[in-house]
């Protein structure tokens, strides 16, 4: 990047300090990832930080957020709403811009799609998306999971992430969430659903333990890359 | 076999392989009495909701809770009957 930022960026949202890691440099556009939400996360945590590797090897700087309430966020999940993740999101976009002085690319993965839309357009190069879903799936595979691992303890009615209660601003917000605004999508090549672009690799957001995909987190790095150098500004 | 048949035990060796990580080869020889849910350490009760979630995308199925039980997992052969009367 023009302007050197930390490895970790401090952004205030709501109050609050968070923190966004920032990985590689170069003389382009830089590009925000937005990861899955809940568990998905833990699972694609590799993945994210593969495809940040494969992006520096290409000369394009990337940022990972740990939304507010997950990974080294100090903010209780319990108090977590969607407002908050989409003001991450959005400060973090910003940042990019002013460190970069370009417009960031917006890279989200499954639930992180319902977040991208929430930075400046001023802030945004363009929108690319991995198998986005939609906040009602993402509170019904929740669920599942919660009941398939349903174990003694008083129950907790409402949907439950690793044993803490979604906040209403979170629970209800999920529930009328859809990705909105244009993004080039891409999906794994065994998906039937409408694509821009097939990729190879397995739904690693699924997988029983987090595994590593070497091959998937480079094609996914380039295509990325590829939509970069086509936005204005890149 | 119809075609249809054989594309859902396709499909159901390749997610056992994506979502539990359990090598292809080692899928490609599970038959109809191959033992599944527990005794597969990687079939979990987590990963069950994963694996149906994913068959489920693949297959244009629904799947509903209170069809899933340690019967209807037991075998590859259980499991793939179940797919096959939901799917076809």
């Amino acid at each position: 990047m023009s302007n050197p930022v930390a490895d970790v960026a401090r952004l205030t949202i709501h109050g609050r300090e968070e923190y966004l890691r920032i990985v590689g440099s170069g003389d382009t556009a830089a590009v925000l990832l937005v990861p899955p939400l809940f568990g998905e996360a833990n699972r694609c945590r590799r993945l994210l930080a593969d495809v940040m590797a494969e992006l520096a090897v290409l000369g394009r700087g990337s940022a990972l957020p740990d939304l507010p309430g997950t990974g080294e966020s100090l903010t209780p999940f319990a108090a977590v709403t969607l407002a908050d993740w989409r003001a991450m999101v959005a400060a973090s976009a910003a940042l990019l811009h002013v460190a970069t002085g370009r417009p960031a690319m917006i890279a989200s993965f499954r639930g992180g799609a319902l977040l991208d839309d929430a930075p400046d357009p001023a802030d945004v190069a363009g929108c690319w998306r991995m198998t986005p879903v939609e906040g009602a799936t993402v509170l019904r595979e929740l669920g599942r999971a919660q009941r398939m691992a349903a174990t003694s303890g008083a129950p907790i009615s409402g949907p439950v992430f690793a044993g803490t209660a979604l906040a209403a601003g979170l629970a209800g917000a999920l529930a009328a969430a859809l990705p909105d605004g244009a993004a080039r999508v891409v999906r794994l090549a065994g998906d039937g659903k409408g694509a821009d672009e097939r990729l190879p690799g397995s739904p690693m957001w699924r997988r029983a333990e987090p595994g590593r995909d070497r091959a998937m987190a480079k094609a996914i790095a380039q295509d990325i890359d590829r939509m970069a150098a086509t936005c204005a500004n890149s | 076999m119809s075609q249809d048949a054989a594309i859902i035990e396709t499909t159901l060796r390749s997610v056992l392989t994506d979502i539990l990580g359990i090598d292809a080869a080692r899928v490609a020889t599970f038959v109809s009495t191959t033992p599944l849910f527990g005794a597969l350490p990687e079939l979990d009760s987590m990963a069950v909701a994963g694996l149906l979630t994913e068959l489920e995308d693949r297959l244009g199925i629904v799947v509903e809770d209170d069809e899933v039980d340690g019967e209807m997992m037991e075998t590859f052969g259980s499991l793939l009957h179940f797919l096959r009367n939901k799917a076809l």
